[in-house]
């Protein structure tokens, strides 16, 4: 349920990736720290959710599974 | 198997011990290779060193500042009363400076007499010399009177860790170190005569007549006085006999009213007070040539004057043992002669 | 009580003594009793500060929470009863009164930093170029008072890093990053822990509060290693940075006498000082803190080795940029106004400017706060803005300068380039602290005009008197500032005392003697030894 959300704003930055697939957005340097702060903006705006610099590591912004994964943990919260 | 673990802590404890023993002897060196030799010149940088070999040899201590230690010979007292001494003055010794002196040639060997030049009373409660402080402290061996006098001597920008080790102090030195700071950093041969240093120049004074041109304030500041006070009561209460003095000088800041004061403070104590100025008619000082530096300290010459009139004077009025007959006095001072 | 004096070696061997007899439980309590003696000594004035500040960023904390529970509690009771919606209702409004308390803590508490570094009539009327060496990075060891008037000084000692550390505190709390300290005095502790309180690191509660608890056992290692630590900052600190201090504020006080080669041998130099005497200073911190037991967060990580200025300011002050990164530059960044430019820009097909501008501008934010925390005045600022510029830069000609490298036939990851890289970054950043050393912005300028004139007029003869660094000083510090960074590319491959502890015993001994007696011998401390005050003469 996330993950299209997340997929959907993945898209908006780099159309061109298989976010279904991709496990390495941040190790095969696909996302620079500018994706990822914009990402990141868009996550909290869409979900009301309280992102921090903490979460800003690779092994959560690698793929899109992961970042749904963090979007449904701090939902819950 | 108790014995094992007993060895075993025999072993630890002994090695720790060396640990120590080797820490501390490799600080103290460094320490030492630092400090200042006065080899050659500002040897009145060494007399309070040179005291301790001399301790168990000193019946009479003086204590004053640089007109004490330039006017005071105790060869001449050894070789004309058999007076056995040690000047224990330094360039501008406080009389604070004095008491934590006397107090410390107390705790290594009792005088019968001390003889207290009260020359440096003049000056102010807050007088600060720092390189002469630390002449007169460096030398001496830690103990409380060494700490007492460095806290009592300080200025504000000094601190009291720079005495204890004195490394802290002098390290600035690196810059000139020489090779003689390391061959002397342990021994270096005596230069002082029992704490006299022999002047030979020859400055003559100015005019015929004891000029005393100290100003209109004269009055002794309570440190001064307190700390004359505490010297007097230092020997009462250790049963030694103790001479108050003004070691002769042709020109001086010196006054008729600080006579009186210190005059008045024997009295209070019954002890003698003696301005040898006064005496002069006795003791036959020629300022044309006892002198190096126009009146202000006696030279070679005033200073065997002096210490001649001053052996007869003490031999009068005080009970010191003459030491003529013991024979390990006798080779201590043969010993100095050379 | 400086870092650097007999009373605070005595005094941190009497707290390590009370620390190791007192049972493990109550460690902590022999630490904050210390640290308020320490922060008593230096000015007890002091104290109600950091009171202050321990109580109400204590209070906020405790609000915080409570509305938390409340909230909590209330959706626990009505589960059933409200909608998803509802729930996020009660949270939001929650979250507004708990941001409402997290400001007034913050203004309040950033409000008096600001009072008392801003407008204190001390700072404004001393020499402005002293204020460039007092602001944060040194607190002691004044070697002329004339100079440095700090007996006149009445900023609350380590306000900025305690203020910073909690007011992390308090934003951690308020993202609900973890449990809030409940004792009081406990806390009270985090915020005063005396090594620190100078010049930093600036920790964070999650990883100091499981170090400052704890109470270590005595661990002889701890305060051999820690001893070392404290030692390896004095190196820094007494021979390099404090030896150079003369030369750099004569110079910049005559740069019109001395320009070219001198002015650039001042910013050379003034990088050595800054990095010895701060680094210095951290490290006796963390040594000290070490033989405690407590592991302090890292501060520096070999800075002049940076290939780039970002990467720089990623291994210098390291607390303190993440501190920005955490608590300013990221929140405004993924702010929602950040956003809705980011997503404006991209719908007008202004793709690039949509990427990079919602990251340059809470940058930019975070350079000018950066300038202010250095100084109060305008050069700072001038300062902080140069660096964002250079960084900006950097980041836009990255690509450019990645492809010239590879057109030259080299690798990215050959010593050449690297080299190159860093020398770079050097070069830039001693020159950007020229606003450090100068009085204000006009005459840093001056500095960077005059450092390319007269190279010619050059020399050395010059240096060693009028400048105040004598020939023999001069190469002390350059075997030690080769020492300093030697170590510092050694530290590369491990931790330089691991090393030396595997050594045997003889060896470990040679190394500590040299260390203590370089130290001693060649620190720039003390009075200093002028023979001809020695002549003997005087009555």
């Amino acid at each position: 349920m996330y993950k299209d959300k997340v997929i959907e704003i993945l898209k908006e930055v780099h159309p061109e990736v298989d976010y279904e697939n991709e496990k390495g957005l941040i190790d095969k340097r696909i996302f620079d720290s500018f994706d990822v702060v914009t990402v990141v903006g868009e996550l909290i705006e869409e979900f009301d959710i309280e992102i921090t610099a903490e979460h800003m590591i690779p092994e959560i912004f690698n793929s899109a599974d992961t970042i749904a994964a963090l979007v449904e943990q701090l939902e819950e919260e | 198997m108790g014995r094992i673990i007993k060895s075993d802590k025999i072993k630890k404890i002994i090695t720790a011990v060396l640990k120590l023993v080797l820490i501390i002897f490799l600080l103290a060196t460094l320490n030492r290779i630092f400090m200042p030799k006065y080899i050659f010149e500002n040897q009145d940088g060494r007399i309070t060193r040179e005291y301790y070999p001399n301790a168990k040899f000193t019946d009479v201590v003086f204590a004053g500042p640089s007109t004490t230690l330039s006017a005071i010979n105790p060869l001449v007292l050894w070789d004309y009363e058999g007076i056995s001494s040690y000047v224990r003055a330094n360039t501008s010794q406080t009389m604070w400076i004095s008491y934590y002196m006397i107090e410390d040639a107390i705790k290594c060997h009792k005088p019968e007499l001390v003889c207290l030049d009260v020359t440096f009373i003049k000056y102010d409660d807050n007088f600060v010399e720092e390189p002469s402080t630390r002449k007169a402290l460096d030398g001496m061996r830690m103990s409380s009177s060494k700490i007492g006098c460095a806290l009592a001597s300080m200025g504000p920008d000094e601190k009291i860790a720079d005495y204890i080790y004195p490394l802290f102090r002098f390290h600035s030195r690196w810059k000139e170190l020489t090779f003689d700071d390391f061959k002397y950093a342990w021994y270096l041969k005596p230069v002082t005569v029992a704490g006299h240093i022999v002047d030979n120049e020859v400055d003559p004074a100015q005019t015929d007549t004891l000029i005393y041109n100290r100003g209109a304030d004269d009055r002794i500041g309570p440190k001064n006085m307190d700390y004359l006070d505490k010297i007097i009561r230092l020997c009462n209460d250790n049963g030694i006999q103790i001479m108050l003095f003004k070691t002769p000088a042709f020109s001086d800041n010196w006054s008729e009213e600080l006579d009186q004061q210190i005059e008045s403070k024997a009295e209070e104590y019954g002890l003698k007070y003696i301005n040898f100025d006064r005496l002069n008619d006795d003791i036959g000082l020629d300022y044309r040539y006892d002198t190096p530096d126009k009146g202000s300290h006696l030279n070679d010459s005033g200073a065997s004057k002096f210490s001649r009139y001053l052996a007869g004077f003490i031999r009068q009025n005080y009970s010191v043992t003459d030491r003529r007959d013991d024979n390990s006095f006798v080779k201590h001072w043969e010993k100095l002669k050379k | 009580m400086s870092f650097i004096s007999i009373e605070f070696a005595a005094f941190v061997t009497a707290t390590l003594a009370l620390y190791y007899i007192v049972p493990s439980k109550i460690r902590w309590i022999v630490l904050l009793v210390a640290s308020y003696s320490f922060y008593a000594l230096y000015d007890i004035q002091n104290l109600f500060y950091i009171i202050i500040t321990t109580i109400t960023v204590y209070l906020g904390a405790y609000l915080i929470e409570k509305i938390a529970k409340r909230q909590n509690d209330y959706i626990a009771a009505n589960k059933d009863s409200l909608t998803k919606e509802d729930k996020k209702n009660v949270k939001a409004s929650a979250k507004s009164k708990q941001r409402f308390i997290l400001w007034i803590c913050v203004l309040f508490n950033f409000g008096i930093l600001i009072a008392v570094k801003y407008f204190n009539p001390y700072i404004t009327s001393v020499h402005n170029l002293s204020v460039a060496y007092i602001n944060m990075y040194r607190l002691n060891l004044l070697h002329n008072d004339d100079f440095l008037p700090f007996k006149n000084f009445i900023m609350p000692l380590g306000i900025s890093f305690y203020t910073f550390q909690s007011i992390g505190y308090l934003i951690d709390i308020f993202y609900g990053k973890y449990e809030r300290e409940r004792n009081l005095f406990r806390f009270a502790l985090y915020v005063s822990f005396f090594p620190q309180i100078i010049q930093g690191p600036i920790s964070r509660f999650g990883e100091l509060s499981k170090e400052l608890y704890k109470g270590s056992s005595f661990d002889f290692v701890n305060i051999k290693s820690g001893f070392y630590r404290v030692m390896w900052g004095l190196f820094k600190k007494l021979i390099v940075a404090d030896r150079l201090g003369g030369y750099i504020s004569a110079t910049m006080s005559m740069k019109e006498n001395y320009k070219g080669i001198y002015i650039l041998l001042a910013l050379l130099f003034y990088s050595l000082e800054l990095y010895g005497d701060f680094s210095g200073g951290i490290d006796v911190a963390i040594g000290v803190a070490e033989m405690f037991g407590i592991k302090l967060t890292e501060n520096f990580q070999r800075p002049f080795f940076s290939k780039s200025i970002s990467e720089y300011w990623q291994r210098w002050h390291i607390t303190l940029g993440t501190w920005f990164k955490d608590y300013i530059f990221f929140p405004l960044s993924v702010n929602k106004y950040m956003v809705k430019l980011g997503k404006m820009l991209r719908e007008r097909g202004m793709t690039y400017c949509a990427k990079k501008l919602p990251i340059y501008i809470p940058m930019l934010a975070v350079w000018l706060v950066t300038g202010m925390w250095h100084g109060s005045t305008g050069r700072f600022v001038v300062w902080g803005l140069c660096n964002f510029v250079f960084i900006v830069l950097g980041t836009e000609f990255e690509p450019i300068s990645h492809r010239i490298v590879a057109s030259a036939g080299l690798e990215e990851s050959s010593f050449i380039v690297r080299f190159y890289r860093v020398c770079k970054t050097f070069i830039l950043m001693s020159f950007l602290r020229i606003f450090d050393i100068s009085h204000d912005t006009r005459a840093a300028f001056d500095g960077v005009r005059y450092a390319f004139a007269d190279w010619g007029l050059f020399s050395w003869d010059k240096v060693y008197t009028d400048l105040l660094l004598p020939k023999e000083d001069l190469i002390v510090v350059i075997v030690a500032a080769v020492i300093m960074l030697a170590f510092s590319l050694i530290q590369r491959k491990g931790s330089i005392r691991d090393r030396v502890f595997a050594l045997p015993t003889p060896a470990q001994w040679l190394i500590l003697s040299l260390l203590i007696v370089a130290v001693s011998v060649f620190g720039y401390y003390g009075m200093g030894y002028d023979a001809a005050s020695f002549i003997y003469g005087n009555i």
